[in-house]
Order: C-alpha cells, then structure tokens, then sequence
C-alpha cells in the first residue's frame, strides 16, 4: 500500500463522509454516503467544485472519456461533468450547467472514485459483495451476469451489503486481503426489482432516463472491513442447467485479475505491480468459484439458493 | 494503429460461417477450431468492449449517449490494436444522432456483407428467436428493428439498429466510401472454394488453394453442427434449440405458406431484384 500525505485541517463537520474506508469531505452533498462520526478524523479524500483541464500533460493511458498518467486521472463526460482526481486524495469537479446532482454523483461514485482508489493502491474490483459469517463474499462477472442482482436477492434474505459495483480490497495489519465497505446502496434494473418484489415508485432513478433505481440498503450495511471468504465468479450460458466448480491454483489469481474495476486505467496510473501484489494476495486465500447460470430465464432465486448453500457449507 | 475489417450481416446470414472459415484459414489448424473459438469476436456491440473503451459503463449511459460514444469506441480499438481485427456486426450502417457513422470509416479496412435470401433468413431467424414465422416477417418489414432493445433490463450487448431486411442491405452497400464486398450467402454454397478465395483476398490475406479447401472443410455445416451437439455454441439464444439448424437453401418453401413468402417479396421485392433472389418476371430463385 502507498502511503499517502494526509492533510490536517480543522474539521468542518458538514459534508463528511465515510466510504471504502475513507474519510471524505465534499462540497456536493453526498446523501447515499454514510456521514462520518462527529469526532475529528483526519480528511482523506477531498471533493471540490473546480476547473478541470480539458487534457492531462503528456498522458500515459487514453480511452474514449479518459485520460491517466502516474497520480492523475481525466474523465470527461458531456453535458455532465469533467473529473480531475489526483494523488488519490483530491476530486475536482467541473459540472456542466444542465447535469442534475445525482448524474454527477452516478460517475462520481463510479468511474471517478474507481480511479481514486487505484491511485490509493487498492485492489479494485467490479464486484458486489456481502457479509457472511465465513467473512466477505464477493460476486465477480461481465456486467449483466447478476452480480448486483444476486446481492440483492442474498440481501433480500438477510445478508448485509459491503459493497456494489465498486468493490475495494486492502492488506490489514496482519497481511490479510479484506473487503472495504463502499456505502449502502445498490443498483438494480426495473425487471430485477420486479423480480425481488421490490416496488420501485419510491425509488430514485440513478438517472431520470433510465430504468434503473438506486435502492438504500442503510439498515443491512457493514460498515467496517471483513476478511476476505470467497469469489464467485458468475457466467451465464444458454444451457438449461447450473454448474458450480472450484478454480484453483493460478486461475483463482486470473478470476480475481481478470474482473479488476476499469483495468485498463491501470495502465495510465502505473499500478499494475502494486494491483498485481493485492490480487497475489486475494487470490492465495479466497476460496474461488465459477458459477454458471443459463442465460435465460434468469433463475434468480434458484442461483441464491446454490450460492447461499455452497458458503454456508463451506 | 490497425484498421477494421467489419464482418458485416443481418443476423441468419452466413456470419458465423464466415468467421468460422476465416479462422480455420488463419490458424490453418490439423484438426477444425472450436466453434467457441472463432476471431471475428466479441461482436462489435457487445457491451464489454464499449465499457472498457470507455471509461464508464453502457448501463449508466442513455441509448442517444451510447450511440454518440460508439464510433470512438472503435477507434479506441483500432488504435489499441497492433494488427487488423475483424468483427462481426449485424448493425445496419447507421448514422449516430451526432451525424457520424456509428461505424467510422477513417478505422475502416473493409467490408465483407454477407446477404442471403429473406425468405430464408425468415425461417432461420424464426428457429434462432425462437418465435413462429408469422411473428418474424413483420420484424423483417419494421425499420424502427432493433437487436436487444429492453430498457428495462441489462443485456450483454447493446441496442443494434437492424432496419428493415432491404433497410439493412441498403445501408451497407449503397453508403458511398465504403470498401465493400458483397457476399451470398448460396454462393458460399454454390461455389465455395472461388468465393472464400475471393473472401481470403479481399480481407488482406495470401490466397492458398489447399488451405482454402482445407478451411472450407474445417468450416463445412456438418462440422460445426457436430461441435454444437457435442459441446454446445455460446452464441445460441437461450430458448432455442440449436444455432446450426439446417444451413440449407430453399428451406421456405418448406415452411414459409405461399401468403406469407408473398408478403416478404412484396415488401423486400426490389432488394430481391438487385441480388438475384428475384427475376424481373417474379420468380423468387433458391
């Protein structure tokens, strides 16, 4: 892990925040976030309105809407908002005129604070995860392959949520790869709340032209770090039955690589040994499984029952 | 920077063959590729490509917004690349609402369009979808035809623009600054070894006679039907029962009632016309 300058300021208590283990200060409010406790704790991560270049000095990494270069990190969306994120411990943001908070807070708790914690070092994966009393479950997978859904449904039956879509992982004191709580929240699409029974009327859309809703998970959140457990790997495949096998070896190392969060931005940010290290880690203690589901239709409940059964058992 | 060769299609068409002969000409293997293993792939609108492209993700982007980002993703890709790809994509060649081709032509190395008569393309769309042929034909006539098009779910590609039948060829061929090869989908049948020669040219490759046959043989339907029985294809849809059904031509005549058959050639008739699946006076030929 890097270890970053923290900043000491007097505490403004007003817009704190924690997430994936962070201490943040915001000038946009942040109300999915959990708010940080009144005592003083050292800013780790600062948000500010600002003005953001439209280019990073001689980038190492370009994509579409980004640019990367080692501490430093571009994101510019049209028409909502350009994202500077430096050093891992600053946000600026430059929001366009017409873009609503929650537009600019769906990229800025996405992509944005995705690059931040690479820049921290962290192992970031595009991951759901849960809490169980093994220790943190994850689900890995193509988007589309149900990882925030099946978290939903496992929610549903009385798991608590650690994280959704960003999932964070650090080394505790005793070299232990474990799961940081991101903030409780997940994502879910109009057809899967349907299928969770979940109205989604009082919900609020993560954009108003989209059919997907941001549903609160306050009371069944983890707010502090677990121990790694598991990794399931989902995929989902036009057959007609599941399959559930353990991966072993260096392809539990590939499993966990092979679903990093945005890692082609890890190219730019020059954090591919330092990732490389974390998912070495990650990989030698978790207990790694690939899922396969058929493609259609979308046997949730019946996915949350081999899931359930096979980490309880374990 | 590598440039693209779009493998181009409505869906029913001949793609997978394509990619499949193509692959077994490149590797030129001793025994036939996994058909789980052809290049050619993932199709251009497939959702991870997009994702990674870009930085953010599809599922948090309007369709207008996807459709904007679209034709820089593929030049992310082409410039990431050190050699020439090939993709399959079964979008009819439209025009972003920004004005540019979603498919842009400065990354363009070629086109291979792979056509094939409606009437079986109808048939085989309907076993491939699952849904009766009555269902189908209107897909066939509506020009608003999209690929996965639920908004209220996430799929693992994106909304595809397909047109109408004729709307998809026409896109394709007659979009000026293109350098296209149109392929049928009965020559492939007819006349193989002179069309995959031709297809083996086009695409940049040293045209060998004995590889061309060997690849022909590797791709042949029988081989790729048997890998599919045997370990199944990744590209079948969920509720159908196979992806290579039958590969033969004519088959309408078979399931298509003659209303129904009338119905497309009084819809795609001209198209028809222009590639030979239709005489002047009439007659639907295959």
């Amino acid at each position: 892990m890097i270890n970053l300058p923290v900043e000491k300021e007097a505490p403004s208590l007003e817009n704190r925040y924690l997430a994936f283990g962070l201490t943040i200060e915001s000038e946009i409010a942040c109300p999915m976030l959990m708010e940080a406790p009144l005592a003083f704790n050292p800013v780790d991560v600062h948000i500010r309105y600002g003005v953001v270049p439209e280019n990073l000095e001689k980038p190492t990494a370009k994509g579409v809407l980004y640019q990367a270069r080692p501490n430093q990190f571009l994101l510019r969306l049209e028409k909502i908002a350009a994202f500077l994120i430096s050093n891992g411990s600053e946000v600026q943001i430059q929001r366009a005129p017409e873009a609503t908070d929650d537009e600019v807070l769906l990229f800025l708790f996405g992509s944005a604070f995705g690059a931040l914690l690479h820049q921290r070092g962290l192992l970031v994966l595009h991951a759901s995860a849960i809490d169980t009393e093994h220790g943190a479950v994850l689900f890995v997978g193509q988007s589309g392959n149900g990882k925030s859904t099946l978290a939903a449904a496992l929610h549903k039956r009385g798991y608590r949520i650690l994280a959704d879509d960003v999932c964070a992982l650090a080394l505790d004191s005793a070299g232990q790869p474990v799961v940081l709580p991101g903030f409780p929240q997940l994502k879910l699409w109009a057809d899967t709340a349907k299928k969770l029974e979940q109205e989604t009327g009082s919900l609020r859309r993560v954009r108003p032209q989209l059919e997907k809703f941001a549903l609160p998970v306050e009371d069944g959140f983890v707010n502090e770090p677990r121990t790694l457990f598991a990794v399931y790997h989902l995929t989902a495949h036009n057959t007609r039955e599941f399959k559930m096998e353990a991966v072993e070896d260096a392809k539990k190392f590939g499993a966990i690589l092979f679903n990093t969060y945005r890692g082609r931005f890890l190219d730019g940010l020059e954090m591919r040994a330092e990732h490389f290290k974390l998912a070495t880690a990650a990989g030698k203690t978790a207990r790694v499984m690939r899922v396969t589901r058929p493609s259609a239709p979308f046997l949730l409940e019946e996915l949350a029952d081999l899931v359930d059964k096979n980490f309880r058992e374990a | 920077m590598a440039m693209i060769y779009w493998l181009a299609s409505y869906p029913k068409s001949g793609n997978t063959w394509t990619r499949a002969f193509l692959t077994n000409y490149w590797k030129n293997p001793e025994s036939p590729v996994d058909i789980n293993d052809f290049e050619g792939g993932p199709i251009a609108s497939a959702r991870t490509l997009f994702d990674e492209a870009v930085g953010v993700e599809a599922s948090d982007l309007t369709p207008e917004e996807i459709e904007n980002l679209r034709p820089r993703v593929y030049q992310d890709v082409a410039a990431n690349s050190r050699e020439n790809l090939y993709l399959k994509v079964h979008d009819a060649y439209t025009y972003t609402p920004s004005g540019v081709p979603l498919l842009p032509k400065n990354v363009t190395a070629g086109v291979i369009y792979i056509i094939r008569n409606p009437l079986d393309v109808c048939v085989s769309f309907a076993h491939h979808s699952a849904r009766p042929v009555e269902k189908m034909i209107p897909s066939l006539n509506d020009p608003n035809f999209a690929f996965v098009n639920n908004p209220r779910s996430l799929q693992n590609q994106l909304v595809q623009k397909l047109l109408t039948w004729s709307g998809h060829a026409l896109s394709w061929v007659d979009e000026p600054g293109l350098n296209l090869m149109t392929v049928r989908y009965e020559d492939m049948h007819a006349n193989a070894e002179q069309v995959f020669t031709e297809v083996v040219r086009f695409a940049g490759l040293d045209a060998d006679a004995a590889r061309v046959r060997k690849a022909i043989r590797f791709s042949s339907f029988d081989v790729l039907q048997s890998q599919e029985k045997e370990h199944g294809f990744d590209e079948k849809m969920p509720f159908s029962e196979s992806f290579f059904r039958k590969g033969k031509i004519g088959t309408w005549r078979e399931k298509l009632s003659e209303e129904q058959a009338a119905q497309i050639v009084a819809e795609h008739g001209e198209v028809m016309k222009r590639f030979g699946y239709l005489t002047e006076e009439g007659n639907i030929v295959f």
